[in-house]
């Protein structure tokens, strides 16, 4: 098992420079030129021209790309911004600490009330306590986070004025974001532990556990539940890649200077190195969440495990 | 009874289900004939009802620009549906083309579009359509290529996956004993085993396309205004939603009620095609 | 297990009350403002546009010539200047400025400050800066344009040059400066805090400029992106004001508002043009070139009234002149021949009969964003006497890349903020160092003129009005609308006027209040 995921670590590094390869080549593909973003509306010809130099854009692909990946992957230097010409490694260290806590905050909203939903709507099956928590769910799946957002800035922060509608500061300032990205999750979370959790009742396991004279609470939440979470790990994976695309939108509503923010503006002012950047890293990270969820996957699922143990036992024989 | 009269009774059964593919059918026949339902011309502005209430006039009010919010959620069918189907439709093909040639013939190719595909699913997909929607620019076609790309590749890893879980089977043994050719092979044989499970990623695949062709939007990319998508509705009416909730509700609802269709929909083909996933 | 979600709901909901009110509690004892504007705050260098922080870089740093009440331009870090040649000013500063580090700004630091500043091309008009003694400089124009020496005077920040190349990031997030307020916080991308400087090097209260004065304590500057949003942070208390308030929110604040009782506007449009132009391509490829017929039936079928109207909610206002109204120098013959090219469908159908117009061809109008609502206006007019538009609102990026390609539109719309018309024809329509003007116009007569008046010599109403008589019969452009700008403000704080920094805007922690 150590070298399945020793080996997928090693293939994320030639990954990565592809994607370094790719980004690299699609900003260039881009219409619209940073230089001109630069210079006034009224600069001359030769004020362009030079603002070109002056980034490095007037020379070859080939060799603005060698210094770019020598740069990046062998100096980790991952130049300066276009536009404010601060260092951006420096710059997106603390952007991306605000987007790693509104998707932790989000993640941990939507497995709570995930988990909740999920265990109601199972604990009631066929009743109506179960089609209403199914029928929240498919809304948190069919609403746009942009939308959610919206309405409950009307609700909160308009009508009843008890969370800040933007900016940043302390946790209530990601409270109103962290619902908009997460009530996607939610409704995944909710859907899927209702499924396993059904599974899990009717096994064996929890009527031996009933039968030894466990209260109800203690069957659910010490013996079906951990079973039925299970599943709901390769879950996360899909929830985090779907946080990050959405946090572009959520923090340019809620004035988040995170890494969507920066991206996107990034994207509009051509800013070349941020851009790169922000998705080199953003795939790494990505990556490194999908092996760790896998690895969460391997290490708990027992199936799995007993494989594994007994391929061992096999070996050392 | 067959197969297929069995899996169409298990679907009928499904009260929830049969009440999406009512909404779905019914919203393609809107955009179908929209021209014919719609009362105003979505693109036409009045000076003189910017951002009204709801009225007998416009039954969903009108926006910032005058323009009868009702007709444009109507004409809205078609770009957010069309677009939907039609980029479940291009990344199915293209990658059930993918994925069959890879997953059978196996070898180099296999390794080496593996990793390709590795790559671009290393890279968030939303971020992906953005990066590659700022590329191509704005409009139908352009956001559908965009979309398509991520979609592609998913289709093609799950073809890939079927094929390879088919390739020890034995009555592909036996197919190859009988000297049949590859294409044969792999169009009688292993395509309509691989079906089931492509088609739930399809339909839910319109729904997550809709839901990715309206944020697009509402960033300013894919579909933009004065075209009437639902995204790029509420994103032109973003400043307004305080006071004119109405120019934000409406095209909102529109998406939320056509994503939850599709979604239990699909649910209920899942359930129906393969009894033993459901509970 | 409701009882489990409802407790859950209950708990989240009393923290974020907590924390909520928590937060809402201010420092009792100090006097701060917030103000909210729409700018990034993505660096604080000194030398680079400021729009990165927009009014804020009033606070940042200063300037050698400042703006009195009256609007005269008087001199702050300088204390006088004299023209000692022909383009050649020699400006004698105060020997006793210090910044907040206790560094002494000598003639050397100014003409470090100019020089950084040259690269950072911002249409700047002097060619150089050198220093000639420990407390005089030599400041060269670039030419005899309109603005002459004051323009510079204003707009470059002082700094020390040790303390700048002492930074280790060039004071992006660490900027000494002489200003009256000190960065206390920042947060890049989001606020600046700023606390009065108790040590500031103008001791004498009577020649601290205007713009200059810290009357709060505590000045703190939040970035908000939404207009939508802007303007909850208002109401809800979180600013005290709001810089540049766009105007689809900002009608309940007017006179006669719903909320014109809690808050106030000012109207800061005469200090800070901004114009909505229409410019038509003169290229080959454009379907104006050589057509003058159907620039003017394009003239003539275009309500300036209607495109404010529907791109402003009806806070902007339409031209009456070739040019903005707002800037003082514009032809005065209209009111004899009945205003400036009146709204006339008819008159307008009549020329496009006789242009060369097929009927059918779609004109490319480019547009931004922002000036997509006044594209979608005119494509209406046009319509309505037969012109077909395909309008084209790309994002920044592309609007710029083809807007300095007049063969990607036949006519494209701009916004521009200036001083004098002048200086705006003059960019507009001067010959590029090609032939022909940015739009693609070969016009020598024209090149020519507008030089002409962008000169102190040649800046005379008889020279305004030739130029104005060429441009209405030539009708290159179309200039629209002003668009109103305002500052909100909440009455609590109960200004009793206002004073304004020199591009326009308004320094809020420097007027006075009750």
């Amino acid at each position: 098992m150590l070298k399945y995921f020793a080996k997928r670590i090693l293939w994320m590094i030639p990954i990565v420079i592809c994607v370094a390869l790719l980004i690299f080549s699609l900003m260039r593909l881009i219409p619209g030129d940073p230089a001109r973003m630069l210079v006034s509306r009224d600069a001359t010809e030769e004020e362009y021209l030079n603002k070109r130099v002056e980034l490095g854009l007037d020379e070859p692909f080939l060799t603005q790309l060698g210094k770019f990946l020598t740069d990046t992957f062998l100096h980790f230097d991952f130049g300066k911004s276009y536009m404010t010409k601060t260092s951006i490694s420096r710059d997106i260290g603390p952007r991306m600490v605000r987007t790693m806590e509104l998707g932790l905050l989000a993640a941990a909203f939507a497995m709570i009330t995930g988990i909740l939903l999920g265990i109601t709507a199972a604990t009631h099956v066929k009743k109506w306590q179960d089609s209403l928590c199914m029928i929240i769910a498919l809304v948190g799946i069919s609403m746009p986070a942009f939308w959610a957002a919206l309405l409950l800035i009307m609700l909160f922060s308009v009508k009843l004025q008890l969370l800040p509608p933007s900016g940043i500061g302390g946790i209530q300032y990601y409270i109103l974001p962290a619902i908009s990205v997460g009530l996607y999750g939610t409704a995944t979370f909710a859907r899927q532990i209702r499924s396993s959790m059904l599974d899990v009742i009717g096994s064996d396991y929890v009527t031996t556990a009933r039968s030894k004279g466990l209260t109800e609470r203690e069957v659910i939440y010490k013996h079906a539940l951990p079973n039925a979470l299970i599943p709901t790990i390769t879950i996360i994976g899909g929830f985090l890649g779907q946080m990050f695309g959405g946090s572009i939108v959520i923090e340019t509503i809620f004035s988040i200077p995170g890494m969507g923010l920066y991206l996107i503006t990034g994207i509009n002012n051509r800013d070349y190195p941020v851009v790169q950047t922000c998705v080199i890293l953003l795939s790494i990270i990505f990556c490194i969440a999908m092996l760790l969820v896998d690895l969460a996957y391997a290490m708990v699922d027992p199936r799995i495990k007993a494989r594994y143990a007994s391929s061992k036992v096999k070996r050392n024989k | 009874m067959s197969a297929n009269e069995e899996m169409i009774r298990r679907l009928a059964k499904d009260r929830l289900a049969m009440l999406g593919l009512l909404i779905f059918v019914a919203e393609i026949i809107v955009a179908v004939f929209a021209p014919l339902i719609a009362p105003s011309d979505p693109f036409a502005m009045d000076f003189t009802s910017m951002l009204s209430a709801p009225s007998s006039a416009h039954l969903m009010g009108c926006d910032e620009m005058g323009r009868d919010i009702f007709s444009r959620i109507i004409y809205g069918t078609r770009y957010s549906l069309g677009l939907g189907i039609s980029v479940v439709v291009v990344s199915t093909i293209a990658g059930t083309i993918i994925g069959a040639i890879v997953g059978y013939f196996g070898g180099v190719a296999d390794a080496v579009i593996m990793r390709i595909m590795d790559v671009f699913q290393s890279i968030p997909s939303l971020l992906q359509s953005v990066v590659i929607s700022v590329v191509l620019g704005t409009g139908f076609f352009n956001t559908l290529l965009a979309l398509s790309i991520h979609r592609t590749v998913g289709s093609a890893r799950l073809l890939r996956g079927s094929i390879m879980g088919m390739r020890h089977m034995e009555y592909l043994e036996a197919a190859d004993a009988l000297n049949c050719s590859k294409l044969r092979t792999i169009l009688k044989h292993v395509l309509p085993n691989s079906f089931t499970p492509m088609i739930v990623y399809a339909t839910a695949g319109i729904a997550s396309a809709i839901m990715s062709a309206s944020t697009l939007s509402f960033i300013g990319l894919g579909i933009i205004a004065p075209t009437p998508e639902w995204g790029a509705m509420i994103s032109s009416s973003r400043n307004y939603f305080i006071e004119y909730p109405h120019t934000v509700l409406f095209p909102g609802l529109a998406i939320a009620i056509t994503v939850f269709a599709l979604s239990v929909l699909g649910d209920g083909l899942r359930d129906a095609l393969d009894p033993k996933l459901k509970n | 297990m409701k009882k489990h979600l409802s407790k859950w709901i209950a708990l989240v909901l009393a923290i974020a009350l907590l924390l909520s009110v928590n937060s809402a509690m201010a420092e009792s004892g100090k006097k701060t403002l917030t103000i909210g504007d729409s700018v990034t705050f993505a660096t604080l260098e000194p030398f680079q546009s400021t729009s990165i922080t927009g009014v804020a870089y009033n606070c940042l740093y200063e300037n050698l010539a400042s703006k009195a009440a009256t609007g005269e331009v008087i001199g702050y870090i300088a204390k006088s200047w004299e023209k000692t040649g022909d383009l050649t000013y020699n400006v004698e500063l105060y020997d006793y400025v210090y910044d907040s580090a206790g560094n002494h700004i000598t003639a050397k630091d100014v003409e470090y400050c100019y020089t950084k500043m040259l690269g950072v091309a911002n249409a700047l008009y002097y060619a150089s800066c050198v220093a000639t003694g420990e407390y005089t400089v030599d400041l060269t124009l670039k030419d005899d344009t309109m603005g002459g020496i004051e323009n510079p005077l204003m707009t470059v920040p002082i700094v020390s040059q040790a303390e700048y190349e002492k930074s280790s990031d060039f004071m992006a997030s660490n900027p000494v400066s002489t200003s009256h307020y000190i960065v206390s916080d920042y947060t890049s991308g989001s606020s600046i805090s700023f606390i009065k400087n108790e040590n500031y090097w103008q001791k004498d209260e009577s020649l601290i400029a205007p713009v200059s004065r810290a009357n709060y304590d505590e000045v703190k500057f939040i970035s908000i992106l939404e207009a939508s949003q802007m303007k909850i942070a208002l109401e809800t208390g979180v600013v005290d004001a709001i810089e540049n308030m766009s105007s689809t929110q900002v009608t309940e604040f007017l006179d006669g508002g719903a909320k014109a009782d809690k808050f106030q506007t000012v109207d800061i449009s005469s200090g800070m043009t901004v114009l909505i132009n229409l410019f038509l391509s003169g290229v080959e490829s454009s379907a104006f070139h050589d057509d003058v017929n159907l620039r003017k039936a394009v003239a003539y079928a275009i309500d300036r009234n209607g495109v404010a109207m529907g791109a402003t909610n009806g806070l902007g206002r339409a031209c009456t002149v070739f040019g903005s109204d707002y800037s003082g120098d514009a032809p005065d013959y209209y009111e004899a021949e009945g205003g400036w090219l009146p709204y006339n469908p008819t008159l307008a159908k009549e020329y496009l009969a006789q242009s060369n117009y097929v009927p059918g061809t779609k004109l490319r109008l480019l547009a931004e964003v922002n000036t997509s609502r006044a594209a979608q206006v005119i494509e209406t007019y046009l319509n309505a006497i037969g012109i077909s538009v395909d309008i084209s609102t790309p994002d920044s990026a592309v609007y710029h890349a083809n807007y300095n390609d007049p063969n990607t539109y036949d006519f494209a719309i701009c916004l521009s903020g200036f001083d004098y018309n002048s200086t705006y024809w003059y960019k507009q329509y001067r010959d590029v160092g090609r032939g022909y003007s940015r739009h693609g116009w070969v016009d020598p007569e024209l090149h020519a003129a507008v030089a002409n008046i962008n000169t102190v010599q040649g800046h005379t109403q008889e020279n305004i009005n030739k130029v104005g008589k060429m441009f209405d019969e030539r009708v290159y452009g179309i200039p629209l609308y002003n668009q109103y700008l305002y500052y909100t403000t909440n009455r609590a704080l109960q200004y009793t006027d206002f004073n304004w920094t020199v591009t326009g805007y308004l320094a809020l922690w420097a007027c006075t209040t009750k």
